[in-house]
């Protein structure tokens, strides 16, 4: 794989400042990153994404050969065969789409295949909901893709061109799903800087895969069967690719801040460091969770947030040094598992502090089902919880839910 | 786990291998013993080699794994004799019980068998005069609880009454019944007699070994990077039907040549020219296929038996 560093002074004059909403941004990105095939399914919220995306190619500004498929099961299909071929290959989907995909997405992982999808997440129905969440992510969270949040527009662009860089990574060849929430983000017009052309293109590089099917001079056989001597080995293989991930998505996040001025981590501490009580979420209702931080700042609350950006691979060891300290920590998941001891983001950052040493008073919240708005109040008492909890009052229910209990 | 007595059956896909391990585990049941019947499966279908596993005994058995060092072997189809590894495991006084035409002593040197006390039977032709089908396992069953009273034959007939009633004939029921007992009294034996079945003990760390490269050495994602490899894959064990060409009524139209999945068929100078047996799977997709009718699907049998 070819990457050129290109200077920060050649961007100097270069970003477009845009008035665009989070699937426009997205879409933009993927023009941008030219992948040789997009195979994709309309979903909603995911369609203005892929609308905008069939806009360009209709348009003749991006070569890419887009496949329009009858199923979210043939999109993905398309990806890993063309994928296994040698060809860079991008996808969208929502919610059920996703659901739909669920077979392929192991394939995906399992063949090593670096796929990128973007994924403007959504509800599972039923009852029926078309609206944000983070159920369709979350019930692809053991899939073996690697999994980005975002909390706005412009962490959705950056997130997808670092993708590409991610999954095509040597020592990762894993899939990579990069989503933002549906709707609040989609559909939400917002400032953003879109890159040069030249600028993505130099920094994701071209796409040289070690084997492909198309090449008749070295001959290569994807997926055939693994019996039991083998496929054991092959899946202790995909937990080490997905452990060096951990590397190389702060390496590329360094990388791109290098270039853009917008440097991107594993996670992000918000006021943080001499908090006592600390919330942990991902995604858009970051934003509400800060105002909230700062209000109880400002009253001598010694509150602090840790926004996730990287889910999968979980960045165990930085949340644990992140929250080491801490006397009570609450994690705020945007999916219900049901039958579970909490949320799945709670149970991972359980794990996470029991194995490093850790442990602080823990409290897990279910909020914003189905497009349900977070607003800094809601944020606000979930720190009034902690207090409590920190002050050993008698324990609250395990499980809570945002504006709910 | 004193006094467990472990079976391992070899066979091909089709000849009731696993319904064998099984039959015995019920009839166990009824006998309030306690046991466990375990099939070993790969991707392959009727006519591959598979191996079941059953276990008896007098307690609860918990443990969850291939027999690799059986007391008994069942060998359910005699083309699987010179398979190597057959008798893997067998414990020097073992037993090997074998469906065939020969004789206990030249299945032992076909075997290169050093461990265990065979026993042959013909169970093939029993089964085809009692049911119609040369399905081997019930005349087998017949004959191990001869050499073995694992269970008493009375419930491995209710056993098999109680499988088979209502989803086959009264005849072919009664049959089996037949084909049982016929099985039980037909059994030959070596000359020198079987020593009783040894005590229980865990498979030896050899003898569960699985062979396998360091994990961190294969291509990921389970990539083959050489062409062909399928050529080391020798399918055509797992053949019970050989396809047989009629060369004088051969038009060489090259329809076998097309349709066979496997490539079997070799061509030269647009003449086909011949056969590979180490990789034909006998499913005679060729004979169906062959306009004049000159390819006979021949029992592999009868090559064995010359």
């Amino acid at each position: 794989m070819t990457q050129t560093r290109v200077m920060k002074d050649t961007l100097a004059t270069s970003p477009r400042v845009v008035a665009l909403n989070g699937a426009s941004l997205v879409a933009e990105a993927i023009r941008q990153t030219d992948p040789d095939v997009v195979a994709a399914y309309p979903i909603t919220p995911q369609t203005i994404l892929m609308e905008a995306f069939s806009q360009m190619v209709a348009d003749g500004r991006v070569r890419t050969e887009l496949v329009t498929v009858e199923s979210e099961h043939a999109a993905m299909s398309v990806l890993i065969g063309a994928c296994a071929a040698g060809a860079r290959v991008q996808s969208a989907t929502s919610g059920a789409g996703l659901a739909f995909m669920w077979e392929l997405l192991w394939c995906a992982s399992g063949m090593r295949l670096p796929i990128v999808m973007h994924l403007v997440s959504r509800s599972l129905s039923a009852p029926l909901n078309i609206l944000g969440d983070h159920s369709d992510v979350m019930g692809a969270r053991d899939t073996g893709w690697v999994q980005l949040f975002a909390e706005d527009g412009q962490e959705a662009y950056d997130n997808a061109l670092q993708a590409v860089r991610i999954a095509e990574h040597p020592e990762v060849l894993l899939p990579v799903m990069s989503a933002q929430d549906g709707f609040s983000i989609s559909h939400s017009v917002e400032r953003a800087e879109v890159l040069p052309d030249e600028l993505v293109r130099s920094f994701i590089g071209t796409y040289a895969p070690a084997h492909s099917l198309l090449d008749i001079e070295r001959p290569a056989t994807f997926g055939a069967n693994d019996d039991r001597q083998f496929f054991a080995l092959h899946k202790r293989q995909q937990y080490e690719a997905m452990e060096r991930a951990l590397g190389v998505v702060s390496a590329v996040g360094q990388e791109y801040g290098d270039l853009t001025g917008r440097s991107y981590g594993l996670l992000e501490a918000y006021r943080l460091k001499d908090a006592e009580l600390a919330v942990v979420l991902m995604g858009s209702a970051a934003g509400a969770a800060r105002a909230a931080v700062d209000k109880l700042r400002a009253a001598r609350v010694p509150a602090g947030l840790l926004k996730l950006r990287l889910y999968r691979p979980f960045p165990a060891a930085a949340v644990a040094q992140a929250l080491a300290g801490k006397r009570a920590v609450a994690a705020l998941d945007r999916s219900a598992i049901f039958g579970a001891q909490g949320g799945a983001l709670f149970l991972d950052v359980c794990s996470a502090l029991a194995t490093h040493g850790a442990a602080p008073r823990m409290l897990s919240y279910v909020y914003g089902l189905g497009g349900r708005d977070t607003v800094p109040s809601h944020v606000e008492q979930v720190f009034r919880d902690l207090e409590a909890v920190a002050r050993e009052e008698p324990a609250l229910p395990a499980q809570r839910f945002l504006g709910l209990d | 786990m004193e006094g467990m007595v472990e079976i391992r059956w070899h066979g091909r896909g089709g000849q009731g291998v696993v319904t064998a391990s099984e039959l015995l585990a019920e009839a166990a049941l009824l006998e309030g013993k306690f046991f466990q019947a375990l099939p070993e499966f790969g991707a392959e279908r009727s006519g591959a080699p598979i191996r079941a596993y059953t276990r008896l005994g007098p307690e609860p058995i918990q443990i969850h794994y291939a027999i690799a060092e059986p007391d008994v072997l069942v060998i359910l189809d005699p083309t699987l004799l010179d398979t190597p590894g057959l008798t893997q495991g067998l414990k020097p006084e073992g037993l090997i019980l074998v469906n065939t035409t020969a004789s206990p002593d030249q299945v032992r040197s076909l075997l290169g068998a050093t461990a265990g006390a065979v026993y042959t039977l013909d169970a093939s032709a029993i089964a085809q005069r009692a049911i119609g089908r040369p399905i081997p396992n019930v005349p087998l069953l017949g004959a191990l609880l001869t050499l073995l009273p694992l269970v008493a034959l009375p419930s491995l007939r209710e056993s098999i009454q109680r499988r088979l009633q209502g989803r086959l004939s009264p005849a072919v029921v009664e049959g089996n019944l037949r084909a049982l007992e016929e099985g039980a009294q037909a059994v030959r034996r070596e000359q020198s007699p079987h020593n009783g079945i040894p005590s229980f003990r865990e498979p030896s760390p050899a003898a569960v070994a699985q062979a396998a490269p360091v994990w961190s050495a294969l291509d990921p994602g389970g990539v083959i990077l050489r062409p062909g490899s399928s050529i080391d894959y020798e399918t055509g064990s797992w053949r019970s039907e050989r396809p047989v060409i009629n060369w004088d009524r051969c038009t060489h139209c090259m329809l076998c040549w097309v349709y066979c999945p496997d490539s079997c068929f070799s061509v030269q100078g647009q003449r086909l020219v011949d056969l590979d047996y180490t990789h034909c799977k006998g499913c005679g997709i060729c004979a169906n296929q062959c306009p004049p009718k000159c390819i006979e699907m021949v029992p592999e049998l009868v090559f064995q038996e010359g």
